[in-house]
């Protein structure tokens, strides 16, 4: 299994008051091939920009102050604006979270399914057409030769998810970002769009880092978790391993908060306060505000992920490192 | 038990479709079509479904910020619909709404003071601006917040503090039913458990009654009495809350209960139950409504609709469980 | 105000009441804007993108003030016995017995076409015009008309389309329909035939313009504040004030129409801009107000196809114009970041 796509220290800052704040701060991971990595946190932690670092399609003030981004061992960042056109699209896809924006309201929907591929790949009108209409059919989308003319207010949610999800897998690409792909659809729909997801994992063999904040989809998807807090990856690791026993304190509290674990009779688990905003954020651990297990260190010095071998959960906690 | 504070009676909120030049009526949205529940004092239910099941729609027709075509909503036996606005006007303090979007749900121009003030200047419930201050203090303590803060703007304040301001905002009049639209359904997890302990507080200090409008189930089990599962406009199964996730009665609340991800890595995936997309509420399939989507249909569910069936514990529309239905 | 059916004592007092109400206005406005955040943070947003043209607006509106400070009486000698009974503002007096028999160009010392002396040569700077009046005071009295054209007409505007286009967006429905009606009907017309048979109808008065410009242009406005009082209708903070017992006037004034407030600037500053404009087209047909930069130009049209050119009555008319609306544009586009509601926010 070779590493698809990795990242390594990267950091995306802006702007705010005068000062380059990192957005994304020094955050590392890695995916395999045909693997699925959930990057996980609430509003503000930075796993959308992250997403859109990747792509190189940060919005401005926004910078790429450093790091190295590899995909197949290459380092993407030097790319200049064509070369990186030829990667978009083609070997990373992405699908965003409100399909009702994402399209197009006055262009057919087959024509921006296919616009996605003919710009990366020659092939005639008839058989692109052809491929088109297949895809649709393989994204469960019913009727599809009568879909593929149709317009996107035509449309339900689920059926413009599966379109984009289309968009995003006609030219076979090896690595799909889904930011937040189910977070706009019901219930039901959801289900079936994560169904959807897993089996077209399988089949194309793409690998996908899935951005999201619900906990339960990420157990659906994910092979690995990584949690990020305030620009930084705080913990990760296998799902089961960090969902079943998470380490760092924050997970260990986003997983405690749910309802679902609520213990009957007993309030609801609160972290104590609220996520700073970047200008306020602390020196050294930024969860030391709100964290039970805080100390001194914590606020001296960056906690760092530990080096813990594959197959274990790595967190980036001092109260952690006591123990081996 | 407890007496009964809010029974709506078979309401039905529809919603004229204009076409043309002249705006002529071509046909109705049924988004609440024969809708009947009881809510009992200090209870919370919770009202479920998806994206054009009525739900929202409910509530604003049980405040008149829509109105209804038919049916009744009797709040301490009278009759809300049947009022003129100066006779409804009292009773607007009793009934208070907490709604969704923390960012369009308060006037960003105003100052926290005046935005929860709101409802005491209107009902006349101060009598000095010095009383008025100090109403706002107590109401911004009771839901955790810094009367300090009362002189600040929207948006120097988080989602979750807002939120925080909003709940100020309905408490303030001193309402008994509290009608809860989505209210945390735009927080992140951690605030969200700060919000919902919150709500459980207020409904243990103050004896409040809340209606809980939601697309979250795990949220429902958390906070809820009883559960009224809704599908295009009707109820479709209506059960205490545990019944309800133990052993659901009605092919869609089961899909549905089926259908949430869980984040517990040693239960199963997922299930695919419910097939399709919502049918638009404007055009609702004939007789049972989900019939286009259920996983156990038969012959008899195109044809008629299903009646309710009163249930051991609670009540659901199907035909598989009424007397002469067939079983699968 | 060429109104000659005030005695000049009373078109005198009537001006000087007019300046005292825009200062105090001015100082209350200030004072309140001070008050709130979000004004004040968009003021000194304002000034600091747009720092230049917000000081040449203010030195247009200090000259418009200088000339609309009159009273009657004192004239230094040499002057005709009318000017002693006519109301004249600061400006008048500062140019007092500059007035020379006909045209003149700059800084010369005789009369342009008969070669005569003048009686002050080399003190006109940019000359005199086919009256003798200094061309530097026609030019500075022309800044008063204009901020009236502009102001006057905008205060008559933009309340008439504020009122229908709040009620039509908020309460729908009939109202919505009767007031789209009319909107329909106004804007199908061709604007100058109205304006040239409204002026027909009322005189050419100052007001008069003003007032037919007013019913000219209120119909953009109004369908921009319909469009908006139809969005914030449907927010949430206003349903949470229905339920909070609050009746539709209530809601008009304390949910509405604040947040309709920033439109109302910005508007006002960029109709500012396309009335003067309308004026001067006016002026071109001879229906303008008298005094006013339009006129000017337009009076041009025959000087400059003389032999030799008289180019000096234009140049600086149209300068004047040109700044004008240079800066009160640049104002208002600035007033338009600086107020839009998304990035209250960012900037606090």
């Amino acid at each position: 299994m070779s590493t698809l796509l990795e990242l390594e220290g990267l950091t995306t800052s802006f702007p705010i008051e005068g000062k380059l704040v990192p957005i994304v701060d020094e955050v590392s991971l890695k995916i395999d091939e045909g693997k699925c990595l959930a990057l996980v946190g609430e509003s503000g932690c930075g796993k959308s920009m992250t997403a859109l670092s990747i792509l190189r399609l940060v919005p401005r003030p926004g910078v790429i102050t450093s790091g190295e981004i590899r995909i197949d061992g290459r380092n993407i960042l030097p790319y200049s604006v064509p070369q990186m056109r030829a990667v978009r699209g083609d070997d990373v896809s992405m699908i965003f979270q409100e399909p009702m924006t994402s399209l197009n309201p006055v262009t057919r929907v087959g024509d921006q399914v296919l616009e996605a591929l003919r710009l990366h790949e020659k092939v005639s009108k008839k058989a692109a057409q052809q491929r088109g209409v297949a895809l649709f059919k393989r994204v469960g989308i019913p009727d599809p030769e009568a879909r593929f003319r149709s317009y996107p207010h035509q449309m339900s949610g689920g059926l413009k998810q599966r379109v984009m999800i289309a968009m995003a897998l006609i030219t076979k690409p090896r690595l799909l970002l889904a930011d937040e792909p189910t977070t706009a659809l019901d219930v039901t729909i959801q289900a079936q769009i994560i169904e959807l997801l897993r089996e077209l994992q399988r089949d194309f063999k793409t690998a996908i880092l899935l951005i999201t904040h619900d906990l339960g989809v990420v157990n659906q998807l994910a092979d690995e978790i990584s949690v990020m807090y305030a620009g930084r990856v705080v913990e990760t690791g296998p799902r089961q391993k960090l969902l079943g026993s998470p380490s760092h304190p924050y997970t260990k509290g986003l997983l405690a908060a749910l309802p679902s674990r609520a213990l009957p009779g007993q309030p609801l688990f609160e972290i104590q306060g609220t996520v700073p905003s970047p200008k306020d954020w602390p020196e050294g651990c930024r969860f030391r505000g709100r964290c039970a297990e805080a100390r001194e260190v914590c606020a001296a010095s960056i906690p760092r992920l530990q080096d813990n071998p594959p197959g274990l959960t790595r967190t980036a906690c001092f109260a952690r490192e006591e123990s081996p | 038990m407890s007496e009964v504070l809010l029974e709506v009676e078979d309401l039905c909120t529809w919603f004229p479709i204009k076409k043309g030049l002249l705006r002529k009526t071509v046909g109705h949205v049924r988004a609440v079509d024969g809708v009947s529940f009881r809510l009992e004092k200090g209870k919370t239910l919770a009202l479920v479904g998806e994206s054009g099941c009525g739900k929202t729609t409910v509530g604003r027709s049980i405040l008149r910020l829509v109105e209804p075509r038919s049916g009744r909503v009797n709040y301490c036996g009278k009759d809300l619909l049947s009022l003129d606005e100066r006779g409804l006007r009292p009773l607007r303090q009793e009934i208070q709404m907490i709604f969704q979007d923390p960012m369009t749900s308060l006037n960003p121009r105003m100052r926290v003071i005046d935005l929860v003030a709101e409802g005491i200047d209107n009902f006349g419930l101060a009598t000095s601006p010095s009383e008025r201050e100090d109403k706002v203090a107590s109401v911004l303590k009771r839901v955790k917040m810094s009367p300090d803060q009362m002189g600040r703007f929207p948006h120097e304040f988080s989602g979750g503090q807002r939120q925080r301001i909003g709940i100020a905002r309905a408490l303030a009049v001193e309402p008994s039913l509290l009608i809860c639209d989505e209210a945390v359904s735009a927080l992140d997890v951690s605030i969200q458990a700060q919000i919902l302990n919150l709500l459980g507080q207020l409904q243990d200090e103050l004896g409040l009654s809340y209606l809980f409008i939601t697309h979250d189930l795990s949220v429902v089990r958390y906070l809820a009495d009883e559960v009224a599962v809704m599908y295009l406009g009707q109820i479709v199964e209506h059960a205490p809350v545990e019944r309800l996730f133990t052993s659901p009665a009605h092919p869609y609340t089961q899909g549905l209960l089926e259908a949430v991800p869980s984040a517990d890595p040693n239960t199963e995936a997922v299930r695919v139950a419910v097939l399709g997309d919502v049918p638009s509420p404007a055009n609702p399939p004939s007789g049972c409504r989900f019939h286009t989507r259920c996983p156990q249909v038969f012959d008899r569910c195109p044809v008629e609709q299903p009646p309710v069936v009163v249930l051991p514990l609670g009540s659901a529309r199907c035909h598989l469980l009424s007397d002469d239905g067939e079983g699968s | 105000m060429t109104d000659t059916s005030l005695s000049p004592a009373l078109q005198a007092l009537v001006s000087n009441s007019i300046v005292l109400l825009l200062i105090v206005g001015g100082v209350l406005g200030g004072r309140a804007i001070r008050k709130n955040d979000i004004w004040r943070g968009a003021c000194s947003g304002l000034f600091a993108r747009r720092r230049l043209s917000v000081i040449v607006v203010g030195l247009y509106v200090l000259v418009a003030l200088a000339d609309s400070i009159s009273w009657v009486g004192g004239s230094a000698a040499g002057e005709d016995q009318v000017a002693a009974h006519e109301a004249r503002s600061l400006i008048d007096r500062a140019f007092a017995g500059t007035k020379e028999k006909s045209y003149s160009a700059p800084f010369s010392k005789t009369e342009f076409y008969d070669k005569s002396p003048l009686r002050h040569p080399k003190k006109h700077w940019f000359g005199t015009d086919v009256l003798g009046l200094d061309v530097v005071y026609v030019t500075l009295k022309g800044a008063k008309v204009a901020l009236l054209i502009g102001g006057l007409t905008s205060l008559i505007t933009i309340p008439l389309a504020l009122f229908f286009g709040m009620t039509a967006g908020y309460f729908g429905g009939k109202i919505d329909d009767a007031v789209f009606l009319l909107v329909s009907i106004l804007a199908s017309m061709p604007g100058i035939l109205l304006l040239i048979v409204l002026i027909m109808v009322m005189g050419r008065s100052t007001l008069s313009v003003c007032i037919a410009l007013g019913i000219t242009s209120w119909v953009g406005f109004c369908r921009l504040s319909r469009g908006e009082a139809m969005k914030l209708r449907e927010l949430d903070y206003v349903a949470a004030a229905r339920a909070l017992g609050a009746s539709h006037t209530k809601i008009l004034m304390r949910h509405i129409l604040p947040n309709l407030m920033h439109l109302v600037v910005i508007t006002f500053v960029l109709l500012f801009s396309s009335l003067v404009l309308a004026e001067a087209t006016l002026a071109w047909l001879g229906i303008g107000v008298d005094g006013s930069w339009g006129q000017m130009i337009a009076a041009a049209k025959d000087e400059l196809s003389r032999d030799p050119i008289v180019w000096w009555n234009i140049a600086p008319a149209g300068a004047a114009l040109f700044f004008l609306l240079l800066a009160v544009n640049l104002v208002g586009d600035a007033l338009r970041d600086v107020l839009d509601p998304r990035t209250l926010g960012e900037r606090t």
